[in-house]
């Protein structure tokens, strides 16, 4: 999905992708971003208690934490009641 | 694929998939018609030089081709940028697909439209001006029918007196086609332009719980 997302699309689609804990490569590759803008979007999403460091031994994964799920909620309600209106033709 | 909302956003997808897939039949059949008038007019016997009406079928099949031509890439560019959503459409047909990946759906499907908009505007119009083509043509072969009989000179039966009627039916029906595709193509825009409006006003709403941790 690189297209034209908006940031809280891209917050989304990270947030989903770490509930298992993912490593910083893991994240831009999957989430297609480029270096400079992960580092940005998860420096944010850590400092704002939504993804936790987690470090084992040289290996450090990022895993979202409890408020993630409040974000991944909220933001799934919003999506599913805008799709409410539908453009009433089939084919 | 359980709940209401997915269901209908099920039924949605196909719609908008298979309007594309009518949209490029439309598409290749305008370049094909414009073909076929071209070859038609330049390999005929009598094209040894090319009368004036020839020549203005010769231009105006030209004309239609390079429509069906640009009408078939935009098409195909619209279909590419919905081939990821479609393989997931397709996988999870076999299977129940959670709420968060019908979001996931929804968020591509809004991040397509954002950067295919010019494109799908675009097709409104190319369906437009294809469709009064189809029906100009339907009306011209319907009048070059009728003309014979209504002089009231008899009129063999033949199979060349029936053509110009098949071939007013078959621009009718494309044409009107055409028209309905953009119908429908004015109506997807209209949704989704209202689904991108309600989602930057909810934006905010994620912005303040973002800035509230």
């Amino acid at each position: 999905m690189a297209e034209r997302r908006s940031q809280y699309e891209i917050y989304w689609e990270i947030l989903t992708f770490c509930r298992g804990g993912k490593s910083f490569t893991a994240i831009i590759n999957r989430c297609n971003l480029n270096s400079k803008t992960g580092q940005e979007h998860l420096g944010f999403l850590t400092g704002k208690g939504y993804l936790a460091l987690v470090k084992d031994g040289e290996k450090t994964t990022y895993t979202a934490t409890e408020r993630a799920a409040e974000y991944i909620a909220l933001f799934s309600r919003l999506y599913q009641s805008v799709f409410d209106q539908t453009p009433g033709f089939k084919l | 694929m359980q709940s209401n909302q997915s269901k209908a956003f099920n039924e949605e997808f196909r719609s908008f998939f298979s309007l594309y897939l009518v949209n490029l039949v439309l598409a290749a059949l305008t370049m094909a018609l414009g073909l076929a008038i071209v070859v038609q007019e330049v390999v005929s016997p009598t094209a040894a030089v090319l009368a004036p009406v020839s020549l203005l079928q010769v231009i105006a099949g030209g004309i239609a081709f390079v429509l069906g031509l640009v009408w078939i890439t935009a098409t195909a560019r619209l279909l590419r940028g919905i081939r990821v959503v479609r393989k997931a459409y397709r996988e999870n047909k076999k299977q129940e697909m959670s709420p968060e990946e019908v979001t996931g759906m929804m968020v591509h499907l809004m991040t397509q439209y954002r950067d295919q908009k010019p494109l799908i505007r675009a097709m409104v119009v190319i369906c437009s001006v294809g469709g009064i083509c189809y029906l100009l043509l339907g009306i011209s072969n319907l009048i070059s029918a009728i003309v014979p009989l209504a002089s009231g000179l008899p009129v063999p039966f033949s199979a060349g007196a029936i053509l110009p009627f098949i071939a007013a039916a078959i621009n009718l029906a494309i044409g009107a086609g055409c028209l309905r595709v953009s119908r429908y193509f004015r109506r997807y825009a209209k949704v989704w332009d209202t689904r991108l409006g309600a989602l930057a006003q909810s934006e905010g709403e994620l912005a303040q719980m973002l800035e509230k941790a």
